[in-house]
Formats: structure tokens, sequence, C-alpha cells
């Protein structure tokens, strides 16, 4: 019963993480920059507490979330978030022999989010060389935007985290291994 | 194999079955529908936020609300006077037109819709408005905000929804000229960052806080929308043409409502 509550909020959550996501963004369209990255950031929390398959299907699906609103060619975002927790997965459980730490999250965060950039670059980079997709260049992701996304991202990181916590003891009081760190 | 890659492989392969449904359109029916409910879930959301917006930038700006409130006051009264001027030239302008048989001018038929999605990144200048082909939206319809600014191009359209380019995306390209006619050129949208009027003959002049309008040439737009005002003139000696940089009229990160003029 517990499996099946904690899968049930997961879905819910990421539902209500993409709808504050949307909202904000046409609230708040001429200060996009400083809005943060909710499902990305879902996708990093998730990872560090999860299996890699249970992580893989909720990064698809926060990606798949993301293409109603996106720009890119389809799939951009289900292949750059499906990257991001590809990499959290290596980092803390292959190449790092320590215990997830605070600084470890940052980190994450930090990378998850270049790598969120790099993964849309490629991808649409290569549909558009096989004539599918509008062209992309480089200074449109390596610009200060990306910077900002990286700061804004790390702010909301930790905020973000307990609230999970938060609301992973109110409604699942009997799972304790819910907690990355 | 482990487990978790065995899970992703899937993930992959699920994600290019997509693809191949989306480029064969088989997908666009429920991306329209899903995105029409997730517009009819922000709704709210999106309003809440606005109004706290609106609230704390309004206690933000109270004294210049009201040194402005002063300004305006003055602005109405010379206004006014101005107002009365272009109505006696627009009966002169329609008397001279009946009397030269040049008909009516032409009123296009336009569709209002809201924005109702843009891309985290922004990067390749593209929004979601919330008219389809139901309301007899096409590819290629010119977009303008109330008030007549020209600010994209619907590139992608289904039944309910609509993706829309901005001028400024590397995707569109307007033949354009100066309000003057002292120049016509093509103008390029410069990877979200910036217009460009390119092509510019060097016998003709373009000058910094011209307006650039569309010229119609081709037929593909309505002429004359307004598009933005001339920045600054490049000229090296030598080159064919000149190019200019050119400034949008309308402030294209703030779009709440667009009109789209059909065909």
């Amino acid at each position: 019963m517990t499996f099946a509550k904690s899968n049930l909020y997961r879905w819910v959550g990421l539902l209500l993480l993409f709808l504050l996501q949307s909202s904000l963004m046409v609230a708040f369209s001429d200060k996009a920059q400083f809005l943060p990255n909710f499902l990305l950031l879902f996708v990093v929390i998730f990872t560090l507490a999860h299996s890699l398959p249970e992580s893989v299907w909720q990064a698809f699906a926060a990606g798949a979330l993301l293409e109603l609103f996106s720009g890119w060619f389809f799939g951009a975002y289900i292949f750059a978030l499906l990257a991001c927790t590809l990499l959290i997965y290596l980092t803390t459980r292959k190449l790092t022999a320590q215990e997830n730490s605070p600084g470890l999250g940052l980190l994450l965060v930090f990378g998850a989010t270049l790598v969120m950039a790099l993964a849309l670059y490629f991808y649409n980079g290569l549909f558009s060389a096989i004539g599918l997709g509008p062209p992309v260049s480089l200074p449109q992701f390596a610009s200060w935007r990306l910077v900002w996304a990286i700061v804004i991202n790390l702010a909301a990181f930790y905020p973000l985290m307990l609230l999970s916590r938060l609301l992973g003891r109110l409604f699942l009081p009997e799972d304790k291994d819910e907690r990355p760190f | 194999m482990s487990k978790g890659v065995l899970h992703l492989i899937l993930a992959l392969a699920l994600l290019v079955v997509l693809v191949f449904f989306r480029v064969t359109g088989l997908l666009a029916p429920v991306i329209d529908t899903a995105r029409a409910g997730a517009a009819f879930l922000n709704r709210p959301l999106a309003g809440a936020f606005r109004e706290t917006r609106n609230f704390f930038t309004f206690l933000g700006r109270l004294y210049e609300i009201d040194r402005q409130n002063d300004v305006l006051a003055a602005q109405v009264t010379v206004l006014s006077a101005e107002v009365a001027r272009l109505q006696n030239a627009e009966y002169e302008n329609r008397v001279l037109r009946d009397a030269l048989r040049f008909g009516k001018e032409a009123d296009w038929p336009v569709v209002a819709a809201e924005v109702i999605g843009f891309d985290p990144f922004r990067a390749e200048q593209k929004v979601l408005v919330s008219r389809g082909r139901e309301q007899g939206i096409a590819e290629g319809n010119a977009v303008v905000i109330p008030g007549g600014a020209m600010v994209g191009v619907i590139s992608e359209v289904f039944g309910r929804t609509a993706a829309m380019d901005l001028i400024t995306s590397s995707q569109i390209t307007i033949n354009a000229r100066t309000s003057s006619g002292g120049a016509t050129g093509i103008l390029r949208g410069e990877h979200g960052l910036g217009l460009l009027l390119d092509l510019i003959s060097q016998n003709q002049r373009a000058e910094p806080g011209e307006r650039v309008v569309t010229s119609g040439l081709g037929g593909r737009f309505p002429a004359n929308l307004l598009i933005g005002r001339v920045g600054e003139v490049r000229s090296a000696s030598g080159q064919l043409f000149r190019q200019a940089s050119v400034i949008p009229e309308a402030d294209l990160h703030d779009l709440r409502f667009v009109l789209i003029i059909k065909k």
C-alpha cells in the first residue's frame, strides 16, 4: 500500500510542479530567467534517492510534460532529462564513494543544468542537421541566461528538497527511506 | 545487462517511437489536447500570480504613478487636439480615395488569441497561443498585438492551439521597408537577440529612429504592418549592401494577448 501511495504522490507532485512552473512562466514571462526549473530539480532530488529504473521513468514523464510548451524539436526535453538522470545516477552510485552531502547536491544541480543545456543543443543540432528541426547556434546557450539558470536552480534546490522531505514525512510517515541526505 | 540500463534503453526506444509519431502527425491531437488542458488548469494559478505581481509592482511604483499622472493629464490636452486633427485628416483621406476610386482600405480578418505557454529557455523564440485550425488559423499567418505592431508568424497549427515564431527568431524573414520608403530590404531575426534589416542597397537611405514596416512584397504578409524602428545603420565601403539593426516596437518578453491576421 505504501508503494502505491508513494507512487501516486510522486506523479501528483510532478504534475503540480509542472503546473506551478508553467503558470509562473505565463505570469512572469518577462522575468523568465529568474524562475527555477522545478522539473529539473525534481528529477535531481528523485534520482538521488531512488533506483535508476524508477528515476528513468520519472525523468521521462517530466520531460514529456515540458514538451507540451517546448519550442524545441519534439523529444528534446525528454532526452535532456534522461541524460541528467544518468549523470546523477553515475555520479552518486559509481563515481563517489561518500555519502550524499549538501555540497554534492549543489554540484549535481550545477552539472544537471549544464548537461540539460548541452543535451538540448546536441539533440536539436542533430535533428537540424538532417533537416527535421530549426538550426541552433551555440551563443543561444552559452550566454548569461545559462548562468542565471544555474544560480536560480541552486537557490531553489534546497527549499524544494526540504519541502519534499516534509511532505514525505507528512504523507508517508512509515517510509523512512525517502530521504536523499 | 543491468535492470537500470535496460529501462534506459526502453525509455530511449519509446522516445524514438514518439518522435516518429510526432513527425508523421499522429501525436498532434494528443499534444494539442494536453496543451489545452494544461492551459485551462494554468489559468487560475497564472491569474493569481499576475495579481500578486501587479500588487507588489503597484506598491513599488506609487510615487512614480502619482508623478506620471500629472504628466499624462497635461498630455491628454495636447493629444485631444491631435485626435481632432487626425480625424479631420481621416475624413479628407476617405473623400480623396473615393474620388480617385481607390476603394476602401482593406479590413483584415483577425482572431484574438491568448499566449498560453513559453519555452523555459526561450532560446528558440517560440510561444504558444490559444487558437488553432478550428478558428481558421493557418501556418504563415502574421501575428500582431493590439495596436498593430507585428510580433510573429504562426509556424505550426493544431486543432485548438498554435505555435508562433517571434519576429526575432532565426526562422523569420520578412520583406520590409522604412516608412519613408527610403530603404527596402529583408528583415531577419537573429536567434532571438534582435532584428536585422539586410540587403539594403547602397544608394538607399535608412535613418536611425525611422519606422520599419512590412512592404507586402510577395504577398506573404499584409503591407504596412509596423515592426520596429531603425537602430544602427552599418555600411562598409566595397560591400554591395548595407545592414541596419531594428529595435522591435512590441515588448516581445511581455506578450499576453495577440491578434492573428487570417489570410
